[in-house]
């Protein structure tokens, strides 16, 4: 992707603006109160624009037009189906009750329902995971980073057979690099010039000249004939490359020193605020591509016709319910009961990082208007992140890697300017969830576990120090844990699958525990503690049977799903041997029972 | 060592044999019951689960649903908000 200096321009002009703002609002902050609950000072518009950026990540912001390039418009359920509905329930039914108890915390709100075991066990489980799972997304928003400023190291390789550029490109890893091709010698040389690629693979077979190393000027030069070419003959032959002129390492810097910087300095504050600048440029830069790419295809009914006539491929592509049976990752079984009842409740309802923000509500109005709003925009987003996959297929039917499908699209439709204007968008969104793990890490950490078991009777500057302190501590593990991810997909099926584990359970103690007061202490301890224990033993079947457990090579949702019914009747017959909670504690924290 | 190893191995995969058995029948049928569902009816489960949805806000007590904002003063019902919300998503999934 080539940008002017314009968009440049326009790229640090907002990374700037965002530190300079996050300072500017984090002259406010006084008490740990102002820094991790705004001194519950936020308006509805302010938290429902949060809470709609944050959900959008690093990997969702390429991933989401990707996987819409391959299989469609179901890509719009996550928002519509795993979105919509569950935060207007979230609104009216479980956002009330955490906000009316003035907690800070999820597990501190398990504590004050519970007991002291619920609370510290859920601190802990969220406490270990947050930090892990934010050295992954930063490293991943590194990826992006590159991708999208095109600072990945270029590799050229040069053949006239695009199967044999497909297979070179293959043995090496792939996330790395960005490949550019050509078919001939002497627009190879070209090339090498224009995008000063680390390493050159030439085809024998394309010319006797290939041997000549002066042809592109000092850049190392391996040959090779189709039969050499095993899965890993790029990647061996990687050590023979330069060094590239952009390390990773300075993505993961840079953005790890804007995001701590303004989350250090302005706590939730600056990061809600921060979100609504991005929640702007991301929703604007979004559907700008989406008219754009619209009107330059002659309309929408020419867009439907386009998609609709490549036949069997894109047959499904406008179809929300797929099969159960279909080839996609999303038939409408999984979808409905996984993902609507399940996931989508965990995320929005039970996860720290998302309902912090409506903690820090001014008013209950606020904290329920803040969801209902968010929901409102939630129903956007399809628009905006999934039909420009669609979009992108009309344009462009053979893109070999469907993730460059959204950045290949506004290559060819975003005059210069705007590119810069949708590269800050990009940004934003990287820039959104990671802000909001920092942030949740070490209120979480200071909260439920400092404030609990080192000093509970400490004032609230002394909390503020704290967690600053916890948020430094934090970025630099997370900076320090993302230059070494370089096993990515690895790492991030970790972090999902350490969030299968609990995500399940925590939502099975937080529902019965507003819903039903019956429900105890000790049960809700050992539905936690025994779904946990159940996702890691369906994991470990999965893994090691000889047969795996489940038909998808990554059972998330199930685990998920089947967790958090075991998780369900694990409290309830517990709870129902065991003495319940005395009526005074009960007021208030069960739903319609004040 | 490596026998023992071996053996350890051997009775791990043994267990987790048996417990995937164990979990895959009723895993089975369930998916089994599943597509034989038609497409329609699935469709329209999505449907009736907005339906409800929208449903238990309008019946929703105004105490739930009223808000006074104690900036302005005055008070917000937050209700057409939400059912329009669920409307414009019924109305998604009837179109695609």
């Amino acid at each position: 992707m080539v940008l002017g200096p314009i968009d440049y321009t326009i790229i640090i002009i907002y990374l700037v603006g965002t530190v300079v703002f996050g300072a500017y609002i984090g002259r406010k902050i006084k008490s740990g109160k102002d820094y991790f609950l705004a001194g519950r000072s936020l308006p509805w518009w302010a938290i429902g624009m949060s809470l709609v950026v944050s959900d959008i990540g690093a990997i969702d912001m390429v991933g989401i037009a990707g996987s819409a390039y391959l299989y469609g418009i179901v890509l719009g359920n996550y928002d519509w189906l795993g979105s919509v509905p569950v935060m207007i329930i979230a609104a009216f039914l479980f956002i009330p009750m955490f906000w009316k108890k003035k907690v800070s915390t999820i597990p501190e709100w398990l504590g004050a329902r519970y007991n002291s075991s619920v609370q510290t066990t859920s601190a802990l489980i969220w406490g270990i995971y947050m930090p892990i799972n934010l050295g992954i997304i930063l490293y991943a928003s590194a990826v992006m980073l590159n991708v999208l400023l095109d600072l990945n190291p270029k590799v050229l390789i040069l053949s006239d057979d695009k199967a044999v550029v497909e297979k070179v490109a293959h043995s090496t890893d792939t996330k790395k690099y960005d490949f550019i091709y050509a078919s001939s010698i002497d627009k190879g040389i070209q090339l090498s010039k224009d995008r000063n690629p680390i390493i050159v693979f030439i085809d024998k077979n394309l010319s006797a000249e290939s041997n000549n190393r002066n042809l592109f000027s000092g850049i190392p030069f391996v040959s090779f004939t189709e039969n050499e070419i095993s899965s890993s003959w790029g990647e061996m032959n990687m050590n023979r490359a330069r060094e590239p002129d952009w390390d990773i390492f300075y993505s993961i810097l840079i953005m790890g020193i804007v995001i701590g910087v303004y989350t250090f300095l302005g706590g939730l504050r600056a990061v809600v605020y921060t979100d609504v600048i991005q929640c702007v440029v991301m929703l604007g830069g979004s559907l700008f591509v989406l008219f754009f790419g619209i009107i330059k295809l002659g309309g929408v009914s020419e867009f439907v016709n386009i998609i609709t006539s490549m036949g069997e491929r894109t047959k499904d592509h406008f179809s929300l319910v797929l099969p159960v049976d279909t080839k996609t990752p999303h038939p409408w079984s999984g979808i409905l009961f996984g993902l609507g009842f399940v996931l989508a409740n965990a995320y929005w309802i039970g996860n720290q990082s998302i309902v912090q923000r409506a903690l820090g509500a001014r008013s209950m109005a606020d904290a329920k208007a803040s969801y209902i709003f968010g929901a409102l925009l939630k129903i956007l987003i399809p628009f905006a992140m999934v039909v420009p996959g669609i979009i992108a297929l009309a344009y462009n039917p053979n893109i070999a890697d469907a993730d460059k499908a959204m950045a290949t699209l506004i290559k060819e439709i975003m005059p210069t300017g705007l590119i810069g204007i949708f590269f800050a968008a990009f940004l934003a969104g990287l820039m959104s969830s990671v802000d909001s793990f920092l942030n949740s890490a070490a209120t979480v950490w200071t909260t439920d576990i400092y404030k609990k078991y080192f000093r509970p009777k400490g004032d609230d500057a002394h909390y503020l120090v704290v967690g600053r302190v916890f948020t430094i501590i934090f970025i630099l593990v997370a900076i320090y844990v993302a230059q070494f991810a370089t096993g990515f997909e690895s790492l991030y099926d970790l972090a999902q699958t350490l969030l299968s584990f609990f995500q399940g359970p925590s939502l099975a103690i937080i529902i019965l525990g507003v819903l039903w007061k019956r429900a105890t202490g000790t049960g809700a301890l050992v539905g936690l503690i025994g779904g946990v224990s159940f996702s890691a033993l369906l994991m470990w079947v999965h893994s090691n049977a000889t047969i795996p457990l489940f038909q998808v090579s990554e059972p998330f949702l199930y685990v998920a799903l089947w967790s958090f019914i075991l998780s369900m009747m694990l409290t309830v017959i517990v709870s129902l041997y065991t003495k319940q909670e005395p009526e005074e504690k009960l007021r208030g924290m069960v739903y319609r029972y004040d | 060592m490596i026998d023992i190893l071996t053996i350890i191995l051997s009775v791990s995969v043994s267990i987790a044999d048996t417990i995937s058995n164990l979990f895959r029948i009723p895993g089975q049928l369930m998916r089994e019951i599943l597509l034989s569902i038609d497409l329609h009816i699935a469709k329209s489960l999505f449907i009736i689960y907005f339906l409800s949805i929208t449903y238990w806000v309008y019946k929703l007590p105004k105490s739930e649903v009223i808000l006074n904002d104690k900036n302005s003063g005055k008070d917000i019902n937050l209700r057409p908000f939400a059912i329009s919300a669920m409307v414009l998503i019924v109305i998604i999934y009837l179109i695609f």
